[in-house]
């Protein structure tokens, strides 16, 4: 009898990806599938899983990561791979704080998911090494520093600059002066357009 | 703004109350009887003035009759006492006729009071019909009271009439009571449930002092009441607040729908909402610009025509739906918007959408906040974002919508988009608009709460034909055309603009794919088709070439179409079949990732069998049924067809076709 499988992701053509993956190997079993994080929350209160692959971003409810803070609050055995597109850059670190084992991008796919799976049930812990890199207007997301790249979370959350300023401890002038340097890295003409098209690339994502 | 009819309503009161003033004075100035030629005056100039304000002819004619009546009434009143010897045979005769419209206009006022709104006329004028053959009747017997004597006793006393009341009489007086009353309780059952209920006392108000002035003079002995000797007024006058006023003044809070109402609210909605006809003018000078382009020109005007094409074709849809429903799902208003960012972003403005919570809110509501998103999305410079949240608490609804823009800086002083705008919106919608502005984004916030409807009042007076619950301004709709020709503009205005924004995305996209002569051609014949939609209709019978040419149409925008199995050849099922494989590729087009649309056709006994799917991999989606799925089935049914809509596991769309149609 293989690992039981569970599957997470709103997108259709996604899981039945996972699931083929599944099938595929003899080392695993498929558990269930569903498109909704609360449904496979409700699972995992009612029996165990070996692993579960869990997307991130999901068009209702709650999302993958939180999610998986609730699985391993309820089942701390639980192997969990984290599955993603977005190359949302605060999405790994959120993953290893939580302490889920693996962590895959769908689009860059550095492993096969398989491969993948099989060294998470293992005991291993996959993760890449770094996120993808996203093209912002003329720059590129390693371009910017992580106070900027903070500075622009708030932004995309629709933060007024005092407001920016509060939550991250700065002043209203530190913080114009940051959005200011990410238009001139990027070339775009508008502090929203900045927020538009960091939120429309994947690479913020508020919650 | 005062309307024209209220001008007129005024001129109406002014001239009704110079009358009834002067029918009491007139016994103390040697001038006997110009109040009745006073009083026939402003009925004649009553119905004259209903000729071309009401669209609805059941409503009209039966309005315009009832006035001929009482001008009727107030002619043999004046032949009678006037003309005519005392106690003649015409003496009596004249006195027979004032039945005729004292039985008669009650009966109207019926009669319009259920066609009011109401959409099937026939069933109206069935139900109705029993009530026409008693009132024949009773007319009847009215006029031949000489031979029966059962309505008045006539006696004659030192050569003057003298005359009682016999049991017809009362009869008559409870059949125009109660016909009266009915109509009455009918108005105000359809002014609670049309838009106007915040003015139903207006009506009410008339009709309620009518119907008691006629109560105190009947219990007077038929006879009018006086003061210290003086008449207060006789029992026509009566009538003319019991018909013309209960009427006219539902014209004038637009229950009864009129084209002078229909022009002010076309005047609030310039305010608030701004109507298509100027984007339409700028589609057409912007094409007549597109000739002589250069080919870099020639893209930006294509842009530009598309955002304009894009915003005509969302806003009449969300109007026609609007027809039919008081409250619209919030998710019309994110492919609204949705569906102008598509063009927005080829014009390069950056664009994103985030919607949070479900649920229907008002019809005018959504088309409100459509209407301000385009109007601050025009003065985007690089960028919009827009934010809907609709979150339902118990019993009652909040809905948001903030959008963000980056004005140019000399567009962020201007205050249209807010103070107008807000004004109006706060009066007509009870919601409220902020405008923030931080260095070079502005924010629009619409905010606006409201409490669940019921609906259980909208099945209550099915009986009476009652008016659907969305009647309102849209009921004009049916009125200025028939149902058949409302559908048939609608969809070749929305099929029409459909197609062309698909082939100029596709152009713009992938211009070695799609000629520049065949999307200005294309857009060409809409802005004709939506020309001919301001005057009464022509069919578009030009506009496909066929179904060949539809499918030829789609190989261009990017959906080979496969047919399987021979097709009708009646011109009116092959033109039903086209319009059902354009909405097929449409959706295909702009909700899938298919790039095939199949569509099977299969002959059985009686009917014709259409099964219509596509490649695509995302399925299992929710199908809602607007624009053209809508515009679709009702063409399908009006025929004697039906149509089956699936969209899990895959889209399938079946239709049964009759063999043949009618006509």
């Amino acid at each position: 009898m293989g690992c039981r499988v569970l599957i997470v992701d709103d997108y259709l053509m996604s899981r039945q990806v996972f699931e083929n993956a599944v099938r595929s190997s003899e080392a695993f079993e498929l558990a269930a599938s569903y498109p909704t994080a609360a449904e496979a929350v409700a699972h995992v209160s009612r029996q165990a899983v070996d692993l579960v692959i869990m997307d991130i971003v999901m068009t209702q409810g709650m999302n993958g990561l939180t999610a998986a803070k609730k699985i391993k609050d309820i089942r701390p055995e639980t192997k969990i791979l984290i599955v993603t597109s977005m190359p949302e850059v605060s999405y790994i670190s959120r993953a290893r704080q939580i302490g889920v084992e693996s962590f895959w991008y769908k689009e860059v796919q550095e492993q096969p998911i398989l491969a993948v799976m099989e060294h998470t049930v293992a005991g291993e812990s996959v993760y890449p090494d770094s996120t993808p890199v996203v093209s912002l207007g003329n720059a590129v997301s390693t371009e910017f520093t992580e106070r900027e790249t903070e500075v622009l979370r708030e932004l995309v959350d629709g933060g007024s600059n005092r407001e920016i300023a509060e939550h991250l401890g700065i002043s209203e002038r530190t913080v114009k002066m940051h959005i200011t340097n990410m238009i001139e890295k990027t070339g775009f003409r508008s502090r929203l357009e900045l927020a538009v098209k960091a939120r429309t690339g994947g690479l913020v994502i508020p919650d | 703004m005062v309307h024209e009819r209220q001008k007129l309503d005024l001129v109406f009161l002014i001239w009704l109350v110079i009358t009834a003033f002067w029918n009491i004075v007139s016994f103390m100035t040697p001038v006997r009887g110009l109040a009745g030629y006073m009083y026939m005056g402003l009925l004649l100039f009553w119905v004259l003035s209903l000729k071309r304000e009401i669209p609805d002819r059941y409503v009209r004619h039966r309005l315009m009759s009832g006035g001929i009546l009482l001008i009727l009434l107030f002619v043999f009143r004046k032949l009678r006492w006037d003309v005519v010897a005392s106690g003649s045979a015409a003496d009596r005769l004249m006195w027979y006729l004032y039945y005729i419209p004292t039985l008669v206009t009650p009966l109207l006022s019926l009669s319009v009071s259920l066609h009011i709104g109401g959409r099937d006329r026939e069933r109206t004028r069935r139900r109705l019909f029993p009530f026409v053959c008693i009132c024949f009747l009773f007319c009847l017997l009215a006029l031949t009271n000489d031979l029966h004597e059962g309505v008045l006793k006539i006696t004659y006393s030192d050569g003057t009439l003298h005359s009682r009341p016999a049991i017809l009489f009362y009869i008559f007086l409870i059949w125009s009571f109660g016909l009266m009353l009915a109509a009455f309780f009918i108005m105000l059952a359809k002014c609670r449930i049309s838009e106007v209920r915040k003015h139903w006392w207006i009506p009410a108000l008339w009709e309620g002092t009518g119907l008691l002035l006629w109560l105190i003079y009947y219990a007077n002995m038929a006879s009018s009441p006086k003061i210290g000797g003086i008449s207060l007024y006789n029992i026509q006058e009566v009538y003319i607040l019991l018909f013309p006023g209960l009427w006219e003044n539902c014209i004038r809070i637009g229950l009864i729908p009129s084209v002078s109402l229909a022009r002010e609210r076309d005047w609030i909605r310039e305010g608030v909402i701004r109507t298509v006809s100027a984007e339409i003018q700028q589609m057409r000078d912007l094409y007549d610009r597109m000739r002589g382009a250069s080919e870099e020109q020639f893209k930006k005007i294509l842009t530009r025509m598309a955002c304009l094409g894009a915003y005509i074709k969302r806003r009449a849809n969300l109007e026609f739906i609007a027809d039919e429903r008081r409250d619209l799902p919030v998710g019309e208003l994110s492919l609204a918007i949705r569906e102008s960012f598509d063009y927005y972003a080829l014009a390069g403005i950056s664009v994103g959408y985030e919607e949070t919570g479900s649920g229907d809110i008002p019809a005018l509501l959504l088309i409100c906040a459509y209407e301000l998103f385009e109007d601050v999305l025009e003065h985007a410079q690089s960028a919009c974002y827009v934010k809907v949240q609709v979150a339902r608490t118990e019993g009652s609804v909040g809905f948001k919508m903030e959008v963000d823009t980056d004005p140019y800086p000399e567009e962020q002083a201007d205050g249209k988009s807010g103070e107008l705008i807000a004004r109006n919106y706060l009066d007509l919608l009870g919601a409220s608009i902020r405008i923030s502005e931080e260095d070079d984004t502005r924010r629009l916030t619409l905010s606006a709460s409201y409490q669940l409807r019921r609906s259980e009042l909208s099945g209550l007076f099915s009986w009476f034909g009652a008016a659907n619950p969305s009647y309102g301004l849209s009921g004009l709709m049916n009125y200025l055309s028939l149902e058949k020709e409302a559908l048939a503009a609608r969809i070749s205005v929305h099929d029409g603009l459909g197609r062309c924004l698909l082939l100029t995305k596709r152009y713009l996209t992938f211009p070695e794919k799609v000629g520049r002569e065949e999307v200005q051609m294309k857009w060409g014949r809409v802005l004709a088709i939506i020309r001919e939609d301001e005057a009464p209709l022509a069919s578009d019978s030009g506009e496909t070439g066929g179904i060949y040419e539809s499918i030829r149409q789609a190989g261009a925008m990017g959906v080979e179409v496969e047919v399987t199995g021979s097709l009708p050849q009646e011109p009116k099922l092959l033109s039903l079949i086209d319009t059902a494989v354009t909405v097929h590729v449409t959706n295909v087009l702009k909700h899938t990732d298919g790039k095939r649309a199949m569509i099977r056709s299969e002959k059985e006994e009686q009917t014709w069998k259409l099964t219509l799917t596509d490649d695509a991999q995302t399925s299992g989606q929710v199908i809602r049924e607007t624009g053209g799925l809508k515009n679709l089935r009702e063409q399908i049914q009006a025929i004697g067809g039906s149509m089956t809509v699936e969209g899990s596991p895959q889209f399938v769309l079946t239709l049964t076709l009759p063999e043949e149609t009618e006509g």
